[in-house]
């Protein structure tokens, strides 16, 4: 079976793999103590159960598992992969939540034990780190994990994998050959000619109806990959919320999403999408080009000129086209301007913006708002790049972080959510589709809102293949 | 001979030191941080600041490039700060797939250019001669971004003949050449027949066909060598440039090859992979210049002369 990938991954250690085709392979190769559930809720994955006796204490009972070496995997397994990421040789990149961590310990064979320096309600969600053996979790580059793929070849420009015989059950097909296509045309071709039989969020939705007609099947589930546009608060005229509230009600979303999105995306007032633990429900501003011409004029009597800087993907850029002229029809004056990637993103990160549209990518944690939101967050340390200041957000991201209760947790985060709406320190647009383009005959994968490919162990051809062709 | 060949390659040195110090500069002038686009949205836990001395983005632009010049010099163009591979390793990886490309490509330019040219030469006006301008224009209207996938359309997807992408098998690199050398044969066939119709006007040509020698012969003998050196100029630069990296066909058909390393590491702001990428592309391009000069004192006496 063939993937097509957009981008080569550039790390196959989950330590050091930062980027979003090193996810995709990786989540098939490895397994951590934790895995997330559709609503964003930490599930047993490698560990069975976990209880916390106090909030500074968590206990991990691992299920029976082996690794792609044949070995099991051990309590000792789970300790070496933690005291890893302290290794300097590594440079590991891993998730702000596993700071707190203090000590690990081994119990026994099956169970390990984690102190933490000071509550962390995020950290439950950081243990998806994946799982390496303890005897190669000291180098660089180690590729053999507990999933229900290992690493087979790694070429210059694709990834194979192989079924583990480890893995139980065994995956049905034989192997899964990742190769990379970076022209998304060319993707298209690939999948018409049945050189590709997969490929997820990585086909214009230009030609989805021409690879249907082609005898491809799209399958869209809704996604929780979140698009917005970032404002800088530091411009006085952005500054003032009317102004801010007459951008949101100016753009007409469900237009862009019908013409320009092909229908693959739907609507979103707040970070977390419908099904997710910290989903607020909070009201949205209504596409009402009347309202926001009277809140523009209420606010400042002169014409706003804006530049809105977008990446230069040809999708994105035409999403900005329209928002641009959106804005104008309501009185401001906005230009457009495509960067390609590291100079914007270059730009977002110092500041260097008056309105910049952005995506949020696999957020499943609110603890996120923290580094989004809190007033001490702004670049570099965090990602609150519109320099926005809330007393009652400070407060409320900083209560979320060591309040265990997942109710209590809910509440503070739909606060947060609904004070966002309010105050608009960015304006969301909506949260994409996970759009997977595959062949018909490829029976049993289903899209799971992160974007992940794990179900593809559970997948099968309708038709008995040869070894060839798997 | 020897001195020559010294002269021109101590000649390059200053060449490679310019391309290099224009790069790095554009380079670090260009916003984007290679830390922040390796890390991306994700990863705010991580120690930015190990990372980057980690990377020896440390020492100021201009210690880097002396670093790296140094390392040039004894053979090490160091690591990329993405994968942390030495760039050595990953140029010589690529480079296999642009020699193939390239050359597959010059091999199609040549076999479709040569009669081409040399049809509307000898017939200025007749029909070979219209064709080959209007094939000319069509295959420089006609961009190497269109014409790849129509190409793949026509010969990969409706008939299966050939893989869509990837470089997989002998069978891969016939539609990424035909892609590139059709576009530059256009030039090249053009060329070729404006020095033919000037070499045919020689008095040596007058002379042989004169002493009745054979028309074939008089081509082959006396036209096509005074033509050639001026169409070898211009085949050396469009082979220089291939080498260099085609940028768009190789993403298209996601050919492994320079050009596609050298835009990732420009993406990713990679400083040393971007210089040693332009580093490898400047000395192929000065050693193609020097094999043109070279093929084309051996066809012209003059030209060794003066050398």
């Amino acid at each position: 079976m063939v993937v097509g990938l957009d981008a080569a991954p550039t790390s196959l250690d989950p330590r050091t793999a930062s980027d979003a085709s090193s996810a995709l392979i990786l989540g098939l190769v490895h397994r951590g103590l934790t895995g997330t559930g559709a609503s964003g809720e930490p599930e047993p994955d490698l560990a069975a159960s976990w209880e916390s006796p106090d909030p500074t204490t968590y206990r991990f009972f691992l299920t029976p598992a082996v690794f792609q070496s044949g070995e099991p995997v051990t309590a000792a397994d789970v300790v070496a992969t933690y005291r890893s990421l302290a290794l300097p040789a590594l440079q590991a990149r891993q998730d702000d939540a596993l700071e707190v961590v203090g000590e690990v310990v081994a119990e026994d064979e099956r169970t390990v034990r984690f102190t933490l320096r000071q509550p962390s309600a995020a950290f439950l969600h950081a243990t998806r780190l994946a799982i390496l053996p303890q005897g190669c979790a000291a180098q660089s580059d180690c590729r053999t994990g507990a999933g229900p793929f290992r690493l087979a070849r790694i070429g210059l420009d694709s990834v194979e994998l192989a079924a583990a015989p480890s893995a139980e059950p065994r995956p049905e097909v034989p192997g899964i050959l990742f190769v990379v296509s970076p022209d998304s045309v060319s993707r298209a071709l690939g999948l018409a000619r049945g050189s590709i039989d997969l490929v997820q969020n990585a086909v214009e939705p230009d030609l989805l109806p021409w690879l249907r007609e082609a005898g491809l099947e799209v399958v869209a589930t809704p996604g929780s990959t979140f698009h917005y546009l970032g404002i800088n608060l530091r411009r006085a005229d952005l500054a003032d919320d009317r102004v801010r509230r007459a951008i949101a009600h100016a753009i007409d979303r469900d237009a862009i999403i019908e013409y320009v999105l092909a229908g693959h995306a739907r609507p979103a007032n707040e970070l977390f999408p419908p099904g997710h633990w910290a989903h607020a429900d909070v009201r949205a501003h209504d596409y009402d080009p009347e309202r926001a011409r009277r809140l523009l004029a209420e606010a400042r009597p002169g014409p706003i000129h804006v530049t809105l800087k977008t990446s230069t993907v040809e999708l994105r850029r035409r999403v900005g086209e329209v928002i641009a002229s959106m804005l104008a029809a309501v009185g401001i004056d906005a230009e457009i301007r495509p960067l390609e990637w590291a100079t914007l993103y270059g730009d977002v990160r110092r500041g260097a913006f008056d309105v910049f549209a952005l995506a949020w990518v696999g957020i499943e944690e609110p603890d996120h708002y923290h580094a989004l939101l809190h007033s001490s967050m702004t670049p570099p340390r965090g990602s609150n790049r519109g320099q926005y200041a809330e007393a009652r957000i400070d407060a409320l991201t900083l209560a979320g972080r060591t309040v265990p209760g997942r109710g209590e947790r809910a509440a503070i985060y739909r606060e947060v959510a609904e004070i966002v709406q309010r105050d608009l320190p960015f304006v969301p647009l909506w949260w994409v589709d996970n759009v997977v383009v595959k062949n018909r005959d490829l029976l049993g994968f289903e899209p799971s809102p992160s974007g992940d490919l794990r179900s593809l162990a559970r997948a099968r051809w309708a038709v008995q293949r040869g070894p060839e062709a798997s | 001979m020897l001195r020559y060949l010294t002269f021109r390659l101590a000649l390059a040195i200053p060449t490679l030191a310019g391309v290099l110090i224009l790069v790095a500069l554009l380079l670090h002038l260009v916003p984007g941080d290679p830390i922040d686009v390796m890390l991306g949205e994700g990863a705010s836990g991580a120690d930015r600041e190990q990372l980057r001395v980690a990377a020896g983005l440390d020492r100021p632009p201009w210690r880097q490039l002396v670093d790296f010049s140094l390392g040039v010099a004894q053979g090490d163009l160091g690591r990329s700060i993405v994968g942390g591979q030495p760039v050595g390793e990953l140029l010589r990886e690529r480079y296999p797939a642009t020699l193939e490309l390239a050359g597959a490509a010059l091999l199609v330019a040549v076999a479709i250019a040569l009669p081409l040219g040399a049809l509307a030469a000898l017939r200025p006006g007749a029909l070979a001669d219209r064709l080959s301008l209007g094939l000319a224009a069509v295959q420089t209207a006609l961009p190497t971004f269109c014409l790849g996938p129509l190409l793949v359309l026509a010969f990969a997807v409706e008939l299966p003949w050939f893989p869509v992408a990837g470089r997989r098998g002998p069978s891969s690199v016939v539609l990424p050449a035909l892609t590139l050398g059709l576009g530059m044969s256009a030039v090249l066939a053009r060329q070729l027949r404006t020095a033919l119709i000037a070499a045919l006007k020689l008095d040596c040509v007058r002379t042989a066909r004169a002493k009745g020698v054979a028309p074939g012969r008089v081509f082959l003998r006396h036209a096509l060598p005074n033509a050639a050196t001026a169409t070898l100029t211009v085949l050396g630069l469009q082979l220089g440039g291939l080498l260099a990296g085609a940028i768009v066909t190789e993403t298209i058909f996601s050919w492994p090859g320079l050009g596609r390393l050298l835009i990732q590491a420009i993406g990713a702001r990679d400083y040393p992979l971007v210089q040693g990428c332009v580093l490898a592309v400047a000395v192929t391009y000065v050693l193609v210049n020097l094999a043109t000069d070279l093929l084309q004192a051996a066809i012209d006496p003059r030209l060794r002369e003066r050398a």
